[in-house]
């Protein structure tokens, strides 16, 4: 006997991952949304920007929702853990 | 005209008759580059520090650490499940099937809104040792998950392969609840 149901799983938790992840790009940054911060957020640097992130220590605003300040430090250069994130 | 007699040990074959390895082979391959694809997405996706928060909770790693946690739950129940269906403990019935099947699919699904969250918001880190544990373990987890529910298709799998599968995503989801979930709350 062919057992189809773990097939069927797999397209729900493949749709599931789709539906999510396009809830999260719609939803959009901080503020704009029900959508929360877990981290730091910054906008990609600029290519013709020539500070480094460690120059830029002050709080630059978010391009997309200028009401949310963000640090300007990139997410992975710093541990996003540190307010107990998972 | 005499006819040679074939001897014994080459006429038997070495598996029992129908059991294939051909498939599970393929199976594990695929799962394999799922939790390669994962990786490689959580690492050049640029993470965007936020997602979508799910009512009622406090935080985001709050409402994961409650979700993982059920998550957790259900895969005990899946493990006790198997252990009734393989004849390790004494239960009964058609409803252990049913209940295994339904655990696992609720824990999947639930699963979800943590991994994508994680691979989003966060994506692989790794600045230490316990993130890249558990951004590993969270690739693994997923690509063990498709190979079990690609070889549950076949019947012709060899009998070790779907209680492997089993407990490679079993190992997978305790590692990745203890990476996560038991630091965040100790």
């Amino acid at each position: 006997m062919k057992h189809r149901s773990p097939l069927f799983t797999l397209a729900a938790v493949a749709l599931a991952f789709i539906i999510m992840f396009t809830v999260d790009v719609l939803a959009g940054p901080p503020g704009a949304s029900s959508a929360q911060p877990v981290a730091t957020w910054a906008p990609p640097a600029p290519a013709s920007a020539s500070r480094s992130t460690e120059e830029s220590t002050s709080p630059q605003l978010n391009p997309e929702n200028p009401e949310v300040t963000v640090d300007g430090d990139k997410l992975d250069a710093v541990p996003v853990n540190g307010d107990g994130e998972l | 005209m005499t006819s040679v007699p074939v001897p014994a040990a080459e006429a038997a074959p070495a598996e029992p008759s129908g059991t294939k390895i051909g498939p599970v082979v393929i199976a594990f391959v695929i799962g394999t580059a799922v939790s390669f694809g994962l990786g490689v997405y959580g690492r050049l996706h640029t993470p965007s520090g936020h997602a979508v928060n799910i009512a009622g909770f406090s935080t985001g790693a709050a409402a994961k650490a409650a979700l993982a946690s059920v998550v957790m739950a259900l895969v005990i129940v899946q493990t006790v499940t198997a252990m009734g269906i393989y004849g390790r403990i004494p239960l009964r019935g058609a409803w252990v099937g049913t209940v295994h099947r339904w655990s696992g699919r609720l824990a999947v699904l639930i699963s979800v809104p943590v991994a994508v969250h994680c691979l989003y918001a966060l994506g692989f880190q790794t600045y230490d040792g316990r993130v890249v544990a558990h951004s590993l373990f969270g690739c693994f987890f997923y690509g063990a998950f498709v190979f079990k529910m690609l070889i549950l298709t076949r019947d012709d799998s060899p009998k070790w392969a779907l209680p492997l599968a089993g407990g490679l995503v079993l190992t997978g989801l305790t590692a990745l609840w203890v990476t996560g979930v038991l630091w965040f709350l100790v």
